[in-house]
Parts: C-alpha cells; sequence; structure tokens
C-alpha cells in the first residue's frame, strides 16, 4: 500500500546525505571507491588531463578521432569482434574526449568484470587502428562537425569559445576541415601522448572490493608506458568582447554569453553557485526563466551555469529567441545580471536554492555510473571526501549578504555574449 | 528515416511483437548488424540503424535510419536498404544471427537493478499499457524464448507491408 503522504509530515524524515569513500593508492595513482555489494554491478571511471588540448592548430579533434578509434577493434579483434565481444558480455565501453581532459569509463555485472578489464586494456594498449577503420569514422566525424556548425546554437558556441578564448587551446574547436586534414600518424602520437601509467584519476563503484579494486587496476593500467601526459597551459580570463553576432540564415538566434568565475578554491566558488542558481538554474523557476520566458514570451529557454576548464571557473549561459527579440531578450538578460550584482537573492531566494542543492545532491550518486563519473569530476576539481560530506552543511550555513557579496563580481566586468542568427537591432 | 507501421504489444498481431525486437538487432542493431555492414562498413553511409519498441500503446514503429556519406545518392541508399530487406525477405536470417541478438540484447538485463529509475519505469511502462507485470519480470526468457522462424515470419509481416514513409532531412 503506497502511504498517503498528503502534508510534508506525513513523509519520514530526510535521512542526512552520506557517501562513504574509501581512497586507495596502488601502483603510483589514486583511486576513490564507494563500496555498494547491494547489486551485483561495477562501474569504473578514469581520466588523464589533455583532451583536445594537445591537438596541433589545424588538426583539431585529432584526439577525439584517436579515442573513437579505440574500441574500433583491438588486439587481434576486428572492429565487429570487439563489439560483438562486448554486447555479448553486456559490458558498455566508452572514451570520451573534453577540452583538458580526456576520460574512459566501463561498466559491467560482476560475473563479467574480467572480460570488461581486458577489452579497455586491450582498446587502451593494442588498438588496431586500421586504414580503412579510420576513413569510416574520420568520415562519421565530418559529418557529426558539419551538422554541429549548420544550427545557429553550434555557431554561436564556437563563435564563443574563439572570442573568448583567442590565444588559447581552449578556443579552438573542431570542423569539417580540421578532421579532413588530420594525418594517421597524428593519431598514434595522440594516444601515446595521452594514455599514460601515470597521470590517472580513478574512481570506481558498485559490487567491487578495495582488493579487488587494486587488481582490477594493475589490470586495467599495467600495460600503459610510464610517465603522465604533459602539462596543461594555464588558462587566461575569459576576453571580455561585449555583444558580438555571427550572421546565419535562420528564424531563431542562438545566444551563448559569459564572464569569468571564481577558481574552483576560491571560497566564494559555493556563494557563487547559489547565486547562479537563483538566476539562471536549470527548471522554470529561476529569475531569468520567470522574467524572460513566463512574463515576456520571448524565449522557450535560458540558464546558466558554472564550470571548470584547465582548473579555472567560467560562468556559461544559453539562450534562444525570435530574431525581432534579439535586443529585448538581451537588455532583460543585463538587467537581471545586474540586479543580482546589486542586491543580491532575498532571503526566500536562498532558501529555496539551498534546499534544491543539498536535496538534489543525493540524486547525484543514485547509481553505480553516476557515483563514479561524480567521484571522477571531484578528483578532477580537486575536492576531497571532506569536501563532499561538508557541502550541505556549508550551503545551509550561507547568509544572504554571503550570496549577494558573491554576486557583486556579476556586476564588475561586462557579460561577452554571442549571437549567432539574423538579430535585429544589435 | 523510413518508418513502417507494426504490430505492437498492444495492437494486430502481439506474437511478432518479441520477435520483431530480435529482428531489428540483426536488420540494425550497431556494428555487425545486417545494415552495418552492407551500408557502414561498405562506405555508402556513416551511420545506420534498425529499431522498434513494442512496448506501445496501439500499432507501433519499425523504423530504418541512416545518413548517407558523400558521394552516395540518396537513390542510391535507398536502393541498398531495399537490397538487404529483400534478401532477408528471400532468404530468412540465420539460427547464428537469432541467438547472437538474443544473447546481446538480454546479456545486461541485470543492468536495470543499477539505480533506482530503470526497474519502476520498466514496471510502469508495462502497467500503464495494461499488461500484466509478468511481461517486464519475464522479459529476458521470452526474449530468448524466440526462434529463427518466428523472426522470419515477423520479417514477412512488417518488412513487406506497404505501409511504409520514408522522410529525408536535406541540408537547407
Amino acid at each position: 500500500m503506497i502511504p498517503n503522504a498528503t502534508s510534508l509530515a506525513d513523509l519520514p524524515p530526510r535521512a542526512p546525505f552520506a557517501l562513504p569513500i574509501t581512497i586507495i593508492e596502488e601502483a603510483g595513482v589514486t583511486a576513490w571507491l564507494v563500496e555498494d555489494p547491494s547489486v551485483p554491478v561495477v562501474s569504473l571511471n578514469w581520466s588523464w588531463r589533455g583532451g583536445s588540448a594537445f591537438d596541433p592548430v589545424g588538426h583539431e579533434g585529432m584526439m577525439a578521432l584517436a579515442a573513437a578509434m579505440l574500441t574500433e577493434g583491438a588486439g587481434d579483434l576486428s572492429n565487429v569482434a570487439f563489439a560483438d565481444a562486448a554486447r555479448d558480455a553486456g559490458v558498455s565501453i566508452n572514451f570520451s574526449v573534453g577540452r583538458d581532459a580526456t576520460s574512459g569509463s566501463l561498466r559491467a555485472l560482476s560475473d563479467a568484470l574480467p572480460e570488461a578489464i581486458r577489452l579497455a586494456r586491450l582498446a587502451m594498449t593494442e588498438p588496431r587502428l586500421d586504414a580503412r577503420d579510420i576513413d569510416r569514422v574520420r568520415a562519421r566525424a565530418i559529418v557529426g562537425a558539419r551538422q554541429a556548425i549548420e544550427t545557429p546554437r553550434g555557431m554561436a558556441s564556437r563563435a564563443f569559445w574563439a572570442a573568448g578564448f583567442p590565444d588559447h587551446l581552449a578556443g579552438r574547436t573542431s570542423s569539417p576541415e580540421s578532421f579532413a586534414a588530420i594525418p594517421v600518424a597524428g593519431l598514434t602520437e595522440a594516444i601515446a601522448r595521452q594514455f599514460r601509467g601515470e597521470g590517472l584519476l580513478i574512481a570506481a563503484a558498485g559490487a567491487i572490493t578495495a582488493a579487488e579494486l587494486r587488481a582490477a587496476i594493475t589490470a586495467l593500467f599495467g600495460g600503459l608506458p610510464s610517465g603522465a601526459p604533459p602539462a596543461l597551459p594555464e588558462l587566461p580570463a575569459l576576453a571580455q568582447f561585449g555583444r558580438q553576432v555571427v550572421e546565419k540564415a535562420a528564424p531563431q538566434s542562438a545566444v551563448q554569453f559569459g564572464q569569468n568565475a571564481p577558481l574552483p578554491t576560491d571560497p566564494r566558488w559555493e556563494p557563487t553557485q547559489v547565486a547562479l542558481r537563483i538566476l539562471g538554474g536549470g527548471g522554470f523557476s529561476s529569475r531569468l526563466m520567470k522574467l524572460i520566458r513566463e512574463e515576456r514570451g520571448l524565449t522557450y529557454g535560458i540558464g546558466a551555469g558554472m564550470d571548470v576548464l584547465f582548473g579555472r571557473g567560467v560562468i556559461v549561459g544559453q539562450a534562444s529567441t525570435d530574431n525581432r527579440n534579439a535586443a529585448d531578450m538581451l537588455a532583460l538578460l543585463e538587467q537581471s545580471w545586474r540586479a543580482m550584482a546589486n542586491d543580491g537573492p532575498t532571503p526566500d531566494e536562498l532558501a529555496e536554492a539551498v534546499d534544491f542543492l543539498n536535496g538534489s545532491l543525493p540524486l547525484q550518486f543514485s547509481d553505480s555510473r553516476r557515483i563514479a563519473a561524480g567521484l571522477l569530476s571531484l578528483m578532477q576539481n580537486n575536492r576531497t571526501p571532506a569536501w563532499l560530506a561538508g557541502r550541505p552543511a556549508r550551503l545551509s550555513a550561507l547568509s544572504r549578504e554571503d550570496v549577494a557579496r558573491a554576486a557583486q563580481a556579476f556586476g564588475e566586468t561586462p557579460l561577452s555574449i554571442m549571437v549567432a542568427g539574423q538579430p535585429v537591432g544589435l | 528515416m523510413r518508418a513502417i507501421a507494426a504490430p505492437s504489444m498492444t495492437w494486430g498481431d502481439t506474437h511478432h511483437a518479441h520477435p520483431l525486437e530480435i529482428l531489428a538487432h540483426i536488420l540494425g542493431g550497431g556494428t555487425g548488424s545486417r545494415l552495418h555492414r552492407a551500408l557502414v562498413e561498405s562506405g555508402l553511409a556513416v551511420n545506420a540503424s534498425a529499431g522498434y519498441d513494442g512496448e506501445t500503446a496501439g500499432a507501433a514503429n519499425f523504423t530504418i535510419y541512416s545518413t548517407l556519406r558523400a558521394p552516395t545518392t540518396r537513390e542510391a541508399l535507398e536502393a541498398a536498404i531495399m537490397t538487404e530487406i529483400k534478401k532477408l525477405l528471400d532468404d530468412g536470417v540465420t539460427e547464428a544471427e537469432t541467438a547472437r541478438a538474443i544473447r546481446q540484447q538480454t546479456a545486461g538485463a541485470l543492468l536495470a537493478l543499477d539505480g533506482i529509475g530503470a526497474a519502476p519505469r520498466m514496471l510502469g511502462g508495462t502497467l500503464s499499457l495494461g499488461l500484466p507485470i509478468e511481461e517486464a519480470e519475464y522479459w529476458p526468457a521470452r526474449l530468448r524464448a524466440v526462434t529463427q522462424a518466428q523472426v522470419n515470419a515477423a520479417a514477412r509481416a512488417v518488412l513487406a507491408n506497404p505501409l511504409a514513409t520514408t522522410g529525408w532531412l536535406l541540408p537547407a
């Protein structure tokens, strides 16, 4: 029988958030583990600094293409044999490439974990890189890149990063031309530079003990060359490029906007997160959604959040609107941004945002894949298990003044705004 | 994208539903499938897949999806797809293909226990269609019981259906 919960008082009290993390040092690498034997599933996520940051100029997308080739045949397994082996065992293995990191992940039933490890190791140490397969995967990447820049959203994003970081690797994006230009030898170099036995961050969750994880780490990464990937160049501050427009024949204008954020180590990081949740967080309750969507009907969606790139915080937001309304929408965006900088949140807004952030925290750790991915991203931001455990109490202790003080930074520099489309009046 | 009207677990010849899941895997379930080999490995297309979800109220769709690779023409891609379908209707699927599809479709069934979302979603989806809860609970066993002959019968019932629509998204 489902209890008839008609008021909050009928609900059981919310259990305090707890995620017991074990830290393991093995073969010179650090791994975080959340062991949960209740379901026979294991997820492993790992990453190195790097990603597309090392792509040579003109060959943007090289690391992404190389990573896509790892699961297209390895050792004596053809691409079909590799895919069959993984799917016969119900194993998923993925490699993905970001702006500043390359990561791998696997998920398997406990019985199939040895097979998952065998395949993932083979992929990282003996990818076949057959010319025919490179040709096929390259063609797919070219089509994907072309589709990405066919939309105003894709164009706005591409132009935003290029204008925001004009002299840094973070400003470069792959294109159909750059994918076409990547030499085959470059793929081997990219793999050798990235997939190393050191500089690894590893996170594991599910039905795996500390001893089993140690053995898995040796089995998975033991065959990789020693040393870590090269250090990444520091990211400069996001350029203040004002408002810029890329012409794109389309009925809607896509907008990407941004601003510098505090460093993840800055005590203003969390109050800034709260201010951004209130101003432009997900769902329909943010100030930007209420004002620009609900009251003025100028957009279906507008939002902003914080990202960490090359160890630095960046605020990035997106919106889209009818070309005729672009100027109105941007005026309201800038007005809302200034209002938060000048006055901060109301006490009710603060209470609601903290309640949301604390209440939804456990939902980020609700299955083995999310736990492993969540742990890995904490590790990438140099957090500790104690930082995670203390987060609900820190957020609850924030005063309206703490958040208002952090939000003052929103007014210190103008937003950098990139619009793609045919906006009227900009 | 081509969509063909097909029976579901609630509409038409419902006994075709599970065999159609197996058929979709054989025809276009990723690397190693017939369409992947004929269209992607051959260089005609950048991707190719077939899809079917029988857990639907009313008629279901059996879909075939592909993105062509220059300089392939639309006509050539459609002709290559029709060749594969004709081959499948003429010669049928093999016992090995059926076994492989069943193995791969059911291999990760227990993964649904990972997390709090998947199991309630499956049960709710089944119950909301008016199907008995056993459909979700014994889905792996029912899929494993599908035979080569049933897959071929389902293929003849659906792939030869004239109620098919093909749509192309072209560059602006």
